[in-house]
């Protein structure tokens, strides 16, 4: 496949999507240390939340990137509109259209975080969830109109990515669970029979 | 006068529903919190007796004109959103 010859911005396209499944990895892993309140190494809290925050500025910004050389390369047919609207592209519609939604749902969650105060913890949070589908959303996109989708390299990055991000949710679920049980193990106990009562 | 109240009178309350004890708050502003063995907010230092203080419920916390500036950026990164920081001009009865 020779591409490469054929243009500057395609290349340009694909390396930002490799990039952003690793980015976007990260973000996600990111979200669940912050949310089981894990400090990495000596790295704390809040500058686990604050990793997570640059890191999902940085995934948009890379994501303007990675889009605007699809569709200024014209290489396929994906007009600006395809990629902000699922599934209305000319190439590829259904590939195209999951990427389309990923990054809806990726400026849908980088907004609403940003204005977190103000839509309250309830709201935000509900959006926030939706994280958990960006990702999907993300890699099928990238198997089915990549150049190098199924190819073993990426297909490995894949996985590699998927085995982090599964990691993190080992990590916050065993972490939830040991405090859960070191809360009980500490807890001021009643008698559950009344003190003097006849055994 | 409208002006804003000496920053003095801000005081930090928590909405003890919310927060979960992730300890957040501490890390950022260790001059006025520190955490319970669970990681729930306390007022930094001991008090009188030499035990830790009781969380001023009623009143919230006051925080220093110093720290203001954190306890705003508390507020702001707390993960449940918990914390309050109260800086108008209204006087508690
Ligand atoms: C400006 C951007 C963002 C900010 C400020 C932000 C902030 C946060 C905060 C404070 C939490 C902790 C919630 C808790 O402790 O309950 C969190 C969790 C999380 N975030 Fe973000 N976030 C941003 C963007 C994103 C994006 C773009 C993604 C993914 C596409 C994402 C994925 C996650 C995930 C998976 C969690 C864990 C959610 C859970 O299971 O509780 N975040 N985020
Ligand atoms: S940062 Fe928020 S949730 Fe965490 S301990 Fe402080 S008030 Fe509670």
């Amino acid at each position: 496949m020779d591409l490469i010859a054929a243009s500057p911005l395609w290349v340009l396209a694909r390396a930002t999507g490799v990039v952003l499944l690793v980015l976007l990895t990260l973000v996600l892993s990111l979200g669940v240390a912050t949310s089981a309140g894990l400090r990495l190494a000596r790295v704390p809290r809040f500058a686990v939340q604050l990793l997570h925050r640059d890191a999902a500025l940085l995934a948009l910004a890379l994501l303007v990137v990675h889009v605007g050389t699809v569709v200024a390369d014209g290489y396929v047919d994906v007009g600006p509109l395809a990629a902000l609207v699922p599934f209305t592209s000319g190439y590829a519609p259904v590939w195209v259209g999951l990427g389309a939604l990923a990054l809806d749902l990726l400026l849908a969650l980088v907004v609403t975080s940003l204005l977190r105060a103000r839509l309250g913890q309830r709201a935000w949070r509900a959006v926030h969830l939706l994280a958990y589908a960006t990702w999907p959303l993300a890699v099928v996109h990238g198997l089915g109109a990549g150049t190098d989708g199924t190819s073993p390299w990426l297909l490995g990055l894949d996985a590699a990515c998927a085995a982090l991000l599964l990691a993190a949710l080992g990590v916050r679920t065993a972490t939830r669970a040991a405090r859960r049980a070191e809360a009980d193990a500490t807890a001021p106990r009643r008698p559950l029979t009344p003190a003097g009562a006849p055994r | 006068m409208s002006g804003r109240r000496p920053a003095a009178d801000a005081r930090l309350t928590v909405d003890w529903t919310a927060c979960e004890g992730r300890g957040v708050c501490a890390e950022l502003l260790p001059e006025v919190l520190t955490t319970d063995p669970w990681g729930y907010p306390l007022p930094a230092g001991p008090g009188p007796d030499g035990t830790p203080r009781p969380w001023p419920r009623r009143d919230g916390l006051p925080v220093a004109p110093a720290s203001v500036a954190d306890a705003r950026r508390a507020v702001r990164m707390c993960p449940r959103l918990a914390l309050r920081l109260e800086e108008d001009a209204r006087r508690r009865a």
